[in-house]
């Protein structure tokens, strides 16, 4: 039994878009992602398309399959309907095939100042290092933030984010919140500053999508709208520029 | 070697139920706006020269506002539980919308009969 696939295809070269429609021996444990490998293993299909860990934890196997925003990886053909429609992520430029040039995903992370700045005197008698310790109550409070694996499908998901590519992001945003929540951060300030500028999270109109398609569930859609909550009383007075007196 | 853009689709808002749901729930908030104003338009024709068609019409304004009021109000009732200052499995946040529902209906129930319907 045979299983057909239609894959969105880009030769840069040519800069021509075409389908590609194949089909592939069908087994029940067969991912999107092995059914693409057998292509390029037994069909010299050359369909580029990034991958590595091929266990959900790298995200860079992210790709639009049947209109759904999912890890190549972990989405098995069993589930879903013929033909398998196969295109890359959405709202990035396409480099070749299903790989997209993730630099403007990238730099909306380095806006969300993703690093703990730790002013700690407590010194450690042991070893003389200077450290912050964390009880595992401070660290349930990032658990969730910090499963994301930047695989970029909330972006791909965002329509605001589609129309406007200056906008923070759904996972910068959830970035932010993870070190805002890091009782050993000492940031804060700075980046609510970074997070509640003219493209930060007050443009998030709340449509969820982002949080339905996190493979791991990290669900930026409400930590934006909390961000948004904690924003206002915390950045219109740091933003208002005061007059020269 | 070029980089190929990707723009938004033209009907972007029907290729997923939860942009559709979102798409509705905004442009509610102008449907609902334009039929306030049409709502006191007619109210003001009917008051002056009230004839069978303006009649008809504001009627069926007043229901098309209230449906337009019902989506609106329900859309957000089952938004808010999402942004719970505490982490809710999913089911609690089914419980909590369900809950909101029923509280607003209580109290539209209560306020349209004993704030406005009370006459002694």
């Amino acid at each position: 039994m045979e299983i057909k696939l239609k894959i969105r295809r880009y030769n840069p070269e040519t800069g021509q878009l075409i389908w590609e429609e194949a089909s592939v021996p069908f087994h029940q444990d067969l991912t999107v992602m092995e059914a693409l490998d057998y292509l390029n293993d037994h069909k010299q299909k050359q369909i580029s398309f990034r991958h590595s860990c091929r266990m959900g934890i790298c995200g860079s196997c992210g790709a639009v399959v049947n209109n759904e925003h999912v890890l190549m990886c972990q989405t098995f053909c069993r589930d879903l309907k013929q033909p398998i429609v196969i295109e890359p992520i959405k709202n990035f430029p396409v480099i070749k095939d299903l790989v997209v040039d993730i630099k403007n995903g990238m730099e909306k992370f380095r806006t969300a100042l993703p690093y703990t700045k730790i002013q700690s005197n407590h010194t450690s008698e042991k070893s003389g290092y200077k450290h912050l310790l964390q009880s595992p109550t401070q660290r349930k409070k990032i658990e969730q933030s910090s499963q994301c694996i930047k695989c970029m499908l909330c972006y791909s998901a965002c329509p605001i984010f589609a129309f406007n590519q200056n906008f923070i992001g759904p996972a910068a945003a959830a970035l932010a919140d993870r070190y805002n929540k890091d009782n050993r951060d000492h940031l804060k300030e700075s980046r609510f500053r970074e997070i509640t500028k003219d493209e930060g999270i007050y443009k998030c109109s709340f449509i969820g999508e982002c949080s339905k398609v996190c493979p791991k569930s990290v669900d930026p859609s409400g930590t934006l709208q909390k961000l948004k909550i904690a924003g206002v009383f915390k950045s219109p007075r740091k933003s208002i520029p005061q007059k020269n007196k | 070697m070029t980089q190929f853009e990707q723009k938004p689709e033209h009907y972007w808002w029907t290729k997923k139920n939860s942009y559709l749901i979102y798409f509705i729930r905004e442009i509610n908030g102008i449907i609902l706006g334009l039929l306030a104003f049409l709502f006191a338009l007619f109210a003001l024709i009917n008051y002056y020269i009230p004839t069978p068609p303006t009649l008809v019409i504001y009627t069926l304004l007043i229901y098309l506002l209230q449906a337009s009021s019902i989506i609106f109000t329900i859309t957000w009732l089952i938004a808010m539980p999402q942004i719970t200052p505490f982490q809710t499995p999913a089911w609690l946040k089914r419980i909590l919308a369900i809950t909101l529902v029923i509280i607003w209906i209580t109290l539209s129930y209560l306020i349209s009969n004993y704030a406005f319907l009370y006459h002694p």
